[in-house]
């Protein structure tokens, strides 16, 4: 039995394999999972609804190109994950600072307080350069591992906790200055 | 506070990342038309590259997945909305909108106006995602006839005219106040003028105008490299102000830290809530652009946020500028770039303004007449030398001077009733911080 399964590919390797060969039904059985997340991340790192679909879209051609150079399956969510940081940041570089007020957002439960946090912090989010905003979307929102987070940076694990610290101490910064407008 | 920061953080960023089903599930359906990864096809991305290049200034941005990575069985022939169809070019006969697009009046279909160019997608429900349309000011459009292969294009090796696919059109957006931008293969199924157009402008948001300035230059050479694009690079100097004019005003004035400005001469270029921007115009081009915002944080009232500007030898000369900057001219009377040749006073800070500093190319030359720069030079200045025999006419003039050169030596102004030694800088680096 234990033999069997170590010969059988996984679901996740038939999928890729498939994929590979072009079948997008594949593909889209790969990537569909991961979509609430990436669209989420390329909304908060590029503050707009237009360019997020964008960056996924992105990342999604992307992908599907360069499936041939992903050599082990199982890292396909990783990797995937490293498009769409990739065309999430590129999108918000190319952007610029052009920001789209979502003033309803900011209040999405009718509590004040919370509400004018959010909008603080909105503000002050808004404030930080683009990869900072990556980074913190990373750490905060995915949750990833700094091992992890690093190797979607490209940048060694020491960098990164540093480059947390900053961002964090930036975005506190930004928020005090924020709440004293 | 740090962990109630962070709680703060983490449920701002759940709530700012959302859960928008259908753009999901939009994206999730956008991956079965996706290019087939076997056929080895150009991309949309190479194809658009390509285009940008054969013309130019046009903004061409490709269409996303679903347009142009869609076989021609996954896409129904579109067609406009019947209910509320624009009408054709004939209702702008003579409006220089239409020329400033692309083709003849017989190449299009429909011509229509959009109260904001954000709105595009209300207009033309399937064309892709074009950030830099995202802008409130008012737009013109123009659909070409079904066929109608692009503007023709000249000039460029191998370049041909790109062939839409079938069903798909070319569409030009102009943006008031900018260039065209010109859009392949667009799907314009669902077409109409029948939109409700957005709300209220957002104050933050940067009109189209406001970003790319040195783009809007027309300067003969390259463009300076002083100041910045907002909001990349550039928050000017203290200029906070009541208003556009009066910030204007206190940037161009005694406190200016940039050598080469026009100190008059601007005209308005752009206005709209929160955002001017001014030009100094020569012939018609802008030279210098700086743009105000009253939206900076660095609180309320309007402050100099962008400044781009072509070399100060493409200034008015009639102007006189914010740094006395000298421009030299060639034989020709031309002016030089002052990337090339140019002259001023020494800095005052440091107790040098009594000299005249000369850069020519990377080397940098002193009139010394009191020596405080003696410590840079090997030899003094001179009001009456006598010129080597070694030394080669430069071709720069000043007035009715003359420059020469001793290669690797002194630098030496030739006038009518005198010759001068400025002798050359040991250090071509030296600066006055």
């Amino acid at each position: 039995m234990e033999a069997v399964l170590e010969s059988s590919p996984s679901p996740l390797a038939v999928l890729v394999a498939a994929a590979k060969r072009g079948d997008r039904d594949a593909f889209r059985a790969l990537v569909e999972p991961d979509l609430p997340a990436a669209l989420g991340t390329a909304r908060i790192v590029t503050r707009s609804e237009a360019d997020a679909s964008d960056a996924v879209q992105e990342a999604l051609l992307s992908a599907w190109r360069g499936l041939d150079g992903l050599r082990d399956p199982e890292a396909f969510r990783a990797w995937f994950r490293r498009h769409v940081v990739r065309a999430a940041l590129k999108a918000a570089q190319r952007r610029g600072r052009v920001v789209e007020l979502d003033l309803a957002a900011a209040a999405p439960d009718g509590e004040l307080d919370r509400a004018l946090d959010a909008r603080t912090l909105a503000r002050a989010f808004d404030r930080l350069e683009a990869r900072d905003r990556l980074l913190l979307t990373l750490h905060h929102f995915w949750d990833l591992p700094i091992a992890e987070t690093a190797a979607h940076l490209g940048i060694p694990e020491g960098t990164v906790k540093s480059r947390v610290h900053y961002a964090m101490d930036r975005l506190r910064a930004a928020f005090a200055a924020e709440e004293r407008r | 506070m740090s962990d109630d920061f962070e709680d703060l953080l983490k449920r701002w960023l759940r709530d700012r990342a959302g859960n928008d089903r259908s753009a999901i599930q939009a994206l999730a359906g956008s991956v079965a038309v996706l290019p087939p990864r076997r056929a080895g096809r150009r991309t949309p991305l190479a194809v658009a590259a390509s285009i940008l290049v054969m013309i130019g200034l046009i903004a061409l941005v490709a269409p996303r997945i679903g347009q142009v990575g869609s076989d021609a069985e996954q896409s129904p022939r579109p067609e406009p909305s019947a209910a509320a169809s624009p009408g054709g070019p004939d209702a702008f006969a003579g409006d220089p909108r239409l020329s400033r697009c692309f083709g003849t009046p017989e190449e299009m279909e429909f011509a229509f106006e959009m109260a904001h160019a954000r709105d595009y997608r209300r207009y033309i429900p399937r064309m892709g995602i074009s950030p830099e349309l995202d802008t409130y000011a008012a737009a013109f459009a123009v659909v070409y006839r079904d066929g109608w292969a692009g503007p023709a294009i000249t000039g460029t090796v191998g370049a041909q005219p790109r062939t839409p696919m079938p069903g798909r059109r070319f569409v030009c957006i102009l943006v008031t106040g900018a260039d065209p931008n010109l859009y392949s293969d667009v799907d314009i199924t669902g077409l109409t003028v029948a939109v409700t157009p957005s709300e209220t402008q957002a104050p933050n948001l940067i009109p189209m105008w406001a970003v790319n300035l040195a783009g809007q230059l027309g300067c003969d050479g390259p463009v300076a490299r002083i100041g910045g694009e907002y909001p990349e690079s550039f928050g000017g100097p203290d200029t906070l102000n009541n208003s556009p004019l009066d910030a204007l005003a206190v940037f161009l004035g005694p406190s200016n830290p940039f050598a080469s400005l026009p100190t008059a001469g601007y005209t308005q270029l752009h206005a709209e809530p929160h955002w001017a921007s001014f030009g100094h115009l020569v012939d018609g081009q802008p030279k210098a652009i700086v743009l105000l915002t009253d939206t900076t944080e660095h609180g309320p009232g309007w402050q100099v946020m962008g400044l781009r500007a072509c070399d100060a030898s493409e200034f008015d000369p009639t102007v006189p500028l914010t740094f006395p900057v000298m421009i030299w001219t060639d034989q020709s009377g031309n002016r030089v770039s002052t990337e090339t040749i140019r002259s001023m006073p020494g800095p005052g800070h440091c107790g040098w303004d009594s000299a005249t500093w000369l850069r020519v190319e990377d080397t940098l030359y002193f009139r010394d007449p009191q020596g405080v720069m003696a410590e840079w030079t090997t030899t003094p200045f001179a009001l009456n030398a006598q010129l080597p025999r070694s030394a080669i006419d430069s071709g720069y003039r000043s007035g009715g001077a003359s420059l020469w050169i001793d290669p690797g030596r002194d630098a030496y102004v030739v006038s009518a009733d005198r010759v001068e030694r400025w002798p050359r800088s040991s250090d071509p680096q030296i600066g006055c911080m």
